[in-house]
This record gives structure tokens, C-alpha cells and sequence, in this order.
């Protein structure tokens, strides 16, 4: 029988020959993950991944000559229905390879959206294969090599071995520059501890604190941008920039610290509406934020309009308690998003409005 | 389903559990601010907010419209039907209007 509780997807994404498949075939080879189901989309003609995948795991099924993310998504989904009536003998957990042109939102939306698969399934990390060869001049002909880091938890550089350890260097400073809240790793041959990709994710009761307290290891510890010092204007929200040079898009993360406690429901409404209006432009965000009637931090993390439930974390993860926000956004401008935020944490009502708070709002400190 | 109102489908929004526990446990309290605050939001383009059954949000237009919508995340294209236009939050004319 399987395990308790809903059963674990792990997306792998990755570029055209960037070394999915060989990282699945690496995975698949652990007897931890001999009960694991495994779905292949390929986009062409005749499929060969799963040939290759065959050799090692018993049950896999093939999607081929269409893309899962829109094309046959009906599949998909009967697929996994399918799978659940089969699964007497308990998988323990799928591994979805998507095509190298895939867009995951679209199948993490069909996921999390579907009045059935949501309560048999639950979401685990989303892996990218990086190519540390190509990956650079891929980025420039093509966004799907972006969207596919920006909306990684783990990224996984493959090849390392074909190119100058500095040029490794270079390359995770870059991946990272896309996607902060990310780990990255770097690999031959799919040769990496599975521990670091799968053992941990967002999703699982029993892990959610450690994931979330990994997303800011690295501090946002850079040059402030337009913060001027006055009292009213350090309980504001700051906002760190870090903008990727490409041809392709005006991608950028952007890091939003947050030093006092925030209203909920005015922080709420604003990402909601901001997922409503500018959804599609907003590849990943992240967050742990200080609330101003909890001592519990809250967690946040969405792909594009798709923001999952937050929910409280049993306490805070090491550091500082500062709210803090990685959002990855394509086309929007840094300073607009800033103004926007702190406008919404000061609506009337929400902070400062004292005769509509009900009993027990605490509120902000001097 | 609820016998009495009809109501069916899924009400759940992605904020709803932290804005419960943010109110101390009362989520009538917790969505009558959220409420509030939406009106504050909707209140240029004529449209008003309110609540249904505790279980969904009644949006009215300027013309006379009425929407209900399931949940938060519905709220605001049910917003964007009734009142004619579409709200964005980083609108320099609606962020002016509502530093007032």
C-alpha cells in the first residue's frame, strides 16, 4: 500500500538535450524509487526517452507527438486517474519528464486545479536540467530556457565536465541571478544526491519549514534601491533589483524585504490581484512574511496566476524576522511593483485604519 | 451542496486559511475587512463589494449588474465584468486615488 497522504510529483524540465533523461535514468536507478511511476512527453513523431527509461523502471508511460502543458492535457489527466485505479501496489511517487519546450504552470495548474487529482496527488520539486555547454546561447534564441529556471526549485547543471571549472562558476552565478530561492547544483552524467532534489520540498508537511528557510540563505544583502532613510519610509517595503541581461525577455528577480509586520488581507488582496492582472508576467514568487497579529511566519509561493494556499509555519526558520519576497516577473517594472505594495499595506482599514480593525489587531510599533 | 442557498463548487481562495487564523479565529470578522478593503479597491470603477451567505462575494456595477463570484481569486475578474474595465493594481491613476 502506499505511503499516507497524497502521492508526490516531481516535474523534470529541461532544454532539448540538456539531460533530462539521463537524470531520470540516475533517480530511477535507487532502490528508493523502485515503486515510482514515470511519464514521459516527448514532442516528435516516434518517442524514444522512454526506451531508454524502460531499463529501469517497470511502469512508465509515454506522451508522445503533442505537449502536455496544453496539446494533451486530457491525457495527462487520464493517465494519472488511471493510474490511481492501478495502484494497488502503491507508488510511491511520479516523475514527469516534459518535453524540452514544455511550460509547467500549465500541468502544476492541472495538477493542483482538478477536483480529484488534487486530493491523490501533491506537488514535490520542480527540477531543471541546465545545459552548461549550450545553456547561455539557448537563452539568447529561446525564453522557454528561462521560464524553466525561474520556476525551478532545483536546478541542475549538467555537463560541467565539457567546460572551465570558472565557466561553471559564471554559469551558477547567472542561474542563480534568474532564480535566487533556488538550489543549484552541478552534475555529470545525472551523478547527483537525490536527497538534495527530492528529499525536501514546499509541499510536505514534514519538510515545508526547512524548504522555506532555504529560499533566502543567501541575505538580501545588496545595494538598496531608492530606500531614503526617513522613519515612515524604513517601515516600508524595500526592494532589491537584480536585472538578467538577455536578448529574449525583460526578465528579473526582484527581492522585496519587508522589516515590519504586514496586514494580511491588504498584502492578500494585492497578490491576488496582481496574480489577476499580471499573472502571466509573474513566472515564481516566494516568500515568508511577518504578520502583524501572529508570531507564526506565513509561507507563500506561486507559479504565474496559480498561488498555492499559504499557510503558517510552526516557527521561524533561522535569521531574522523581516518578511521577505523573491518574485521573478517578466516585463514588469521594479519601481511600479514597489509603489504598488506599499500603497495596498497602507490602505485605509487595513494598517492604520483604527475605528474598522477588529478587537485584537495588534498594531504597527513606533 | 447547500440545500438551502444552492450553493456548490469550490469557495476555497489561496488566502483564506492565514486571513481565518489572522482574525483570531473569526473568519466572518477576517472576511468582512477583506470585503472592506476590496471595496476600497473597486470603489473608482463603481463597482461595490459585498458578502453572500458568507460563502461567496456579490459584485454590483455602476449599470446595475450583479455578479457573484466563488472566491477571492474570482472576485476580481467578476470586478473587471460588471465595472467595464480592468483594474490594475500598479495603475498610477489608481494608486493616486487610493494614497488620498
Amino acid at each position: 500500500m502506499a505511503d499516507a497522504g497524497p502521492i508526490p510529483i516531481n516535474l523534470i524540465t529541461g532544454y532539448l538535450g540538456s539531460g533530462k533523461t539521463t537524470l531520470l535514468r540516475h533517480i530511477l536507478s535507487s532502490a528508493d524509487f523502485a515503486r515510482s511511476l514515470v511519464l514521459i512527453n516527448e514532442f516528435g513523431e516516434i518517442g524514444l526517452d522512454h526506451l531508454l527509461i524502460g531499463n529501469v523502471a517497470a511502469n512508465s508511460v509515454l506522451f508522445e507527438n503533442g505537449c502536455i502543458c496544453c496539446s494533451i492535457r486530457g491525457d495527462f489527466r487520464k493517465a494519472m486517474l488511471e493510474a490511481l485505479g492501478a495502484n494497488a501496489g502503491g507508488y510511491g511517487r511520479v516523475f514527469l519528464e516534459m518535453t524540452g519546450l514544455a511550460d509547467p504552470a500549465p500541468v502544476i495548474a492541472a495538477i493542483t486545479g482538478d477536483p480529484v487529482l488534487r486530493h491523490h496527488y501533491r506537488l514535490g520539486n520542480i527540477i531543471a536540467t541546465v545545459d552548461a555547454v549550450h545553456w547561455s546561447d539557448e537563452l539568447d534564441k529561446d525564453a522557454t530556457v528561462f521560464r524553466q529556471i525561474a520556476v525551478a526549485d532545483r536546478i541542475l547543471l549538467t555537463k560541467p565536465d565539457l567546460v572551465s571549472e570558472e565557466a561553471v562558476t559564471r554559469s551558477i552565478a547567472q542561474i542563480r541571478q534568474i532564480n535566487p530561492a533556488a538550489t543549484i547544483a552541478a552534475s555529470t552524467m545525472g551523478n547527483v544526491d537525490t536527497g538534495i532534489l527530492i528529499g525536501r520540498d514546499i509541499y510536505s508537511p514534514a519538510t515545508k519549514s526547512a524548504e522555506a528557510g532555504s529560499w533566502f540563505a543567501p541575505d538580501l544583502k545588496r545595494q538598496s534601491v531608492g530606500a531614503n532613510g526617513d522613519s515612515e519610509r524604513k517601515r516600508r517595503a524595500s526592494f532589491f533589483a537584480e536585472r538578467v541581461e538577455s536578448h529574449t525577455e525583460g526578465i528579473q528577480s526582484i527581492a522585496i524585504s519587508i522589516p515590519d509586520p504586514i496586514d494580511w488581507h491588504a498584502f492578500g488582496l494585492w497578490l491576488t490581484l496582481m496574480a489577476h492582472r499580471h499573472g502571466e508576467r509573474i513566472l515564481r514568487i516566494k516568500g515568508i512574511v511577518r504578520l502583524i497579529d501572529s508570531d507564526q511566519p506565513v509561507v507563500l509561493h506561486g507559479v504565474q496566476s496559480l498561488l498555492h494556499p499559504a499557510e503558517h509555519l510552526p516557527e521561524w526558520p533561522a535569521g531574522d524576522r523581516t518578511s521577505k519576497i523573491i518574485m521573478i516577473v517578466r516585463g514588469l517594472n521594479r519601481a511600479e511593483i514597489e509603489r504598488s505594495l506599499n500603497t495596498f499595506l497602507s490602505l485605509k482599514g487595513g494598517l492604520s485604519g483604527a475605528d474598522t480593525e477588529p478587537q485584537g489587531t495588534l498594531r504597527l510599533g513606533a | 451542496m447547500c440545500g438551502l442557498c444552492g450553493l456548490i463548487g469550490d469557495t476555497s481562495c489561496w488566502s483564506d486559511d492565514v486571513a481565518a487564523g489572522a482574525a483570531a479565529g473569526n473568519r466572518r470578522q477576517a472576511r468582512a475587512r477583506m470585503i472592506r478593503l476590496a471595496n476600497l479597491v473597486a470603489g473608482p470603477s463603481r463597482v461595490r463589494i459585498s458578502d453572500w451567505n458568507g460563502q461567496k462575494f456579490l459584485v454590483s456595477g455602476p449599470t446595475g449588474r450583479k455578479v457573484l463570484a466563488a472566491n477571492g481569486s474570482a472576485l476580481w475578474q467578476a470586478v473587471d465584468d460588471v465595472g467595464g474595465k480592468k483594474i490594475d493594481p500598479l495603475s498610477p491613476e489608481l494608486l493616486r486615488l487610493l494614497d488620498g
